[in-house]
């Protein structure tokens, strides 16, 4: 393998950053086989089994990413974006239904793909590609536009889904993009203070079940048993796990089921019931970690796309492990997103494993 | 550079959810902790047995009977129609009803839900043995059981299940939602005793309410059995002699107080369905020994010529002539033989219960003085028995005449106080602890009914003399010797041969109404080992009706060997 990290990186492997992600993933091995102790621990009840998996099929990826010319994402970008929202499409016209009455994934035989995970990092490409090279103070407006336009298009395809907190993840991603790529500061200040005007308005546009979660999501006690359930459930786990937690595998909320969804988008709180808060934390020093390397890595790249793309890819990192914690701390509506390298689910993990990838290859860039 | 800035945004978010998990984990962590262990844990009664209560003997008058519940566990149950259906076809019983008492009595997946009560044996062996019935339980349910039925029921008294109010009172004593709650008699009383200490289960469930493993277990401590005074074969024998009248025969130890029966008719049989007493005639849960208040009659005088001789109204050998009337004011008051009773003293005016002699007695000592004697006497004031809802009965002053009925007292009123009659209202209970004064050379005793709280002698029967004059005393009963014993004596019928037996007849009237007939005595004359009273409603004449049950219930105790 060293072999071979030398030859295709010339320049370095950010080791640190690898391995980082691999302890995390490790951490979420751990805690999915807890989730699991109630289930039959046969491959189909077994989360950690298939999420091991998963990660070969995604480390293959992972491998394929990084043995590609960098040049060459540059090259391809809107055709992957292309690719993408085509995809997203036919989500649309073929996804089958799910219990929870949404649709967003392709199934592909055993395996169930999901485009929307995808195009977190396609879009983050297509746009970065779309501003690097350009002069900012020269055509400031169409730039502007040309950005939001790429970011609009599936955002809007997600929503159709519906995947409202997809959809909506996007637009701190492109805003993450866009100020590192030296939009005036004075712009931000009017995005944010537009969406403080508009945001209420979008209140007509939401489903019901939308609607449900944000009033639950201000009094969860509206609906204790129904849509608050998840949250106050939640809250318990990570609370009463208190300082040092009840012990791997211990966690009462967790091993005797009061916790819904605890594998997907509510593992931290798996996490918080049985390490407690030095395990929380703890793993939240983690992710900090590799959001500092993902960005240093982007700091000292030399090309602007290569710059973009780091910086890109790393908020959407941080940003999905944001949103995800205060969701679990109902500190957030729960809009199901998952936990990156940590929650269970294959698209995801491989469009994390991608994410990674392409954040190690700007190492390896010069030049773009 | 912008990436730095970039940097810290993020890092501010997530110093932010540090602070966070802060609050969550640490300073509400306790918080939250005792709440997830409130998700998992359920704690499940185990009622406790009640204490069984017997007689002096050791028969037992109050225990279990083991009956047989239907229930369904609903963890176990996987076709709740169909399981409804086969158990309402099985009994049969109305399928709604089973569907019914499932909804009210349904509390978690684990604990059966009793759908049926106190089904026959064979129909619950039978039940219990088909296979095809899943989630069906048969549960064996240990129900309060009274062998003696309605003869003891006014002593001991029923239980049921604790209502809203009394739970509100009795939550701080431990007491909770569904339990079991003595009402009137020992039951009530000595709840506290009898009821023994819950017993509980500890479970562990998971989000579905689900038994997951059971954690702990406590098992129930049975309640104290009680030892009663009664001796239930004088007890029963008392109950059918009275059975179709309305009235109370209370028989007591008057050196120890100990009640050896107390039956009040008519009763109710507290195992049966107790909705059909409620309408039935003659107020069957009225416990008339201790709760019915009556004027004593005649039985009064003995009070009065206590009073008499005490305070040096008369002589033993003062008398006053009878010729059938007194006129008192514009009133002319009647002795109730025509004709009068002639030229007599004190032990001849007992015999003959002379109305004249004892309202000029009366007046010699006015009212106030009749009253203190009365309050001496244990009038006025509840006995102390340990049966609940004890009445403490009346005894008129006139101070209170003027204040409470804003009329002056007349000497009338003090004609009618001497003979037992007009405001004066008493407990049979109270009249049998005059009797025993009588009895025990001037002791007034506290009766009492409950032997042994388990192992342990209850100290009880306390007394208090009243420093009657032994020549008091012995003119008394003198006096309630020749009511039984001499040929014109007014209670000759409660005679029995072989037994040496004191009393005193009354007459009580009751305006429109056949009087009651009163009967209180004693066996032997000297240390007395059976004091007793009599009372039967509307029973006319003292002297007839309720001097032979007297008869009978010394007799019967002297079968016994009680006396």
């Amino acid at each position: 393998m060293k072999s071979f990290l030398k030859k295709i990186f010339p320049s370095g492997f950010d080791h640190f950053f690898f391995w980082t992600v691999v302890v995390i993933f490790l951490i979420g091995i751990l805690f999915l086989y807890s989730t699991s102790l109630n289930r039959d621990l046969t491959l189909k009840g077994n989360y950690a089994l298939r999420q091991l998996l998963w990660m070969v099929l995604s480390l293959a990826i992972f491998f394929s990413v990084l043995s590609v010319n960098f040049k060459w994402y540059y090259d391809l970008a809107y055709v992957l974006y292309g690719v993408n929202l085509f995809l997203l499409i036919l989500v649309l016209l073929l996804g089958r239904a799910t219990r929870l009455g949404a649709q967003r994934w392709l199934d592909l035989g055993p395996i169930d793909f999901q485009p929307s995970e995808f195009v977190k990092i396609t879009f983050v490409l297509a746009v970065a590609r779309f501003l690097s090279g350009k002069d900012l103070t020269d055509r400031l407006r169409g730039n502007l536009l040309g950005a939001f336009c790429l970011t609009f298009v599936p955002a809007f395809l997600i929503l159709k889904e519906p995947h409202l907190g997809t959809a909506l993840i996007l637009f701190p991603i492109l805003f993450g993009i866009l100020y590192v790529a030296g939009f005036p500061r004075n712009f931000f200040a009017w995005i944010f203070f537009a969406l403080l005007m508009i945001g209420p308005l979008g209140w007509f546009v939401l489903k019901e079940y939308q609607k449900q979660r944000l009033l639950v999501f201000i009094n969860p006690n509206l609906d204790p048993l129904g849509s608050g359930y998840t949250v106050i459930q939640s809250r318990i786990s990570l609370g009463s796990g208190w300082l040092f937690g009840k012990g791997l595998f211990s966690g009462t909320q967790n091993r005797l089921n009061f916790l819904p969804e605890r594998h997907t988008d509510f593992i931290f709180s798996v996490v918080g019931e049985e390490w407690g808060f030095v395990g929380s934390t703890g793993l939240i020093f983690l992710y900090l970690l590799l959001i500092k390397r993902g960005l240093a890595i982007a700091r000292r790249a030399r090309g602007e796309f290569a710059r973009l793309v780091a910086a890109g890819l790393t908020t959407m990192l941080g940003v999905h492990i944001f949103v995800n914690i205060a969701m679990t701390m109902g500190f957030l509506p729960v809009v199901g997103l998952p936990l990156p390298f940590v929650s269970y689910g294959g698209s995801w993990l491989t469009s994390c494993l991608i994410a990674v990838a392409l954040i190690l290859s700007v190492e390896n860039e010069r030049g773009l | 550079m912008r990436i730095r800035s970039l940097e810290k945004i993020l890092s501010g978010l997530f110093f932010l959810l540090i602070l966070g998990l802060l609050y969550l984990q640490v300073i509400e962590g306790k918080r939250y902790r005792i709440q997830s262990q409130e998700n998992i844990i359920r704690l499940i009664p185990i009622p406790a047995p009640r204490g069984d209560i017997s007689d002096r003997n050791g028969v037992v008058l109050a225990d279990h009977r083991l009956t047989f519940d239907v229930g369904i566990v609903p963890q176990e149950t996987e076709n709740l129609t169909s399981l409804i259906e086969k158990i309402s076809k099985a009994v049969p019983v109305d399928r709604e009803k089973v569907i019914r008492e499932y909804s009210r009595n349904f509390s978690t997946p684990f604990t059966p839900v009793k759908v049926l009560e106190d089904v026959a044996k064979e129909t619950a062996i039978a039940l219990a043995e088909r296979r095809d019935l899943q989630g069906l339980v048969v549960v064996v349910t240990p129900r309060r059981h009274y062998p003696y039925g309605a003869a003891t029921a006014h002593v001991l008294g029923i239980v049921g299940e604790i209502s809203s109010r009394e739970l509100e009172r009795l939550r701080p004593y431990g007491y909770r939602i569904k339990d079991l709650l003595g009402e009137g008699g020992i039951e009530e009383s000595f709840d506290n005793y009898l009821r023994g200490e819950d017993g509980g289960t500890q479970l562990k469930v998971n989000n579905r309410g689900y038994k997951v493993a059971t954690l702990g277990y406590r098992p129930a401590k049975k309640g104290n059995d009680l030892t009663l005074t009664l001796d239930i074969r004088l007890q029963n024998f008392i109950y059918s002699l009275l059975e179709g009248k309305q009235g109370v025969v209370c028989v007591m130890d008057p050196a120890t107080g100990e009640i050896l029966a107390l039956v009040s008719s008519p009763s109710f049989d507290p195992n049966e369905d107790l909705s059909s007493f409620l309408s039935a005639e003659g107020r069957p849960f009225l416990n008339r020994a201790t709760q019915g208040v009556y004027p004593p009659g005649s039985t009064f005088k003995v009070v009065i010529a206590s009073m008499a001789l005490e305070e040096g109204n008369i002589h033993p050998e003062s008398s006053f002539s009878c010729p059938g009337f007194l006129k008192i004011g514009k009133g002319s008051f009647q002795c109730w033989k025509e004709g009068g009773h002639g030229e007599q003293h004190l032990v001849e005016a007992l015999r003959h219960s002379c109305n004249v002699f004892f309202y000029r007695v009366g007046l010699l000592s006015g009212p106030d003085r009749i009253a203190e004697y009365a309050r001496l006497f244990g009038f006025g004031e509840k006995s102390g028995i340990e049966l609940p809802h004890e009445s403490a009965g009346f005894v008129p002053t006139p101070l209170w005449k003027r204040i409470a009925k804003r009329e002056g007292w007349y000497d009338g009123d003090t004609a009618n106080f001497a003979i037992g009659q007009g405001y004066l209202a008493v407990t049979p209970l109270q009249l049998l602890r005059m009797a025993s004064v009588i009895a025990t050379d001037g002791k007034l005793v506290d009766p009492h009914i409950v032997k042994q709280i388990g192992p342990h002698e209850v100290k009880g029967g306390r007394s208090h003399s009243l420093s009657l004059s032994e020549k008091t005393l012995s003119v008394v009963r003198e006096g309630m010797t020749e009511v039984v014993n001499a040929p014109d004596g007014t209670g000759r019928y409660a005679a029995v041969e072989g037994l040496e037996i004191a009393g005193k007849t009354g007459t009580a009237q009751v305006p429109g109404k056949n009087s009651h007939a009163w009967f209180v005595g004693f066996s032997p004359i000297q240390n007395a080992r059976a004091s007793l009273v009599v009372l039967v409603e509307h029973g006319g004449m003292g002297g007839l009706v309720a001097a032979q049950i007297a008869a009978s219930v010394f007799q019967k105790m002297k079968e016994l060997e009680l006396l």
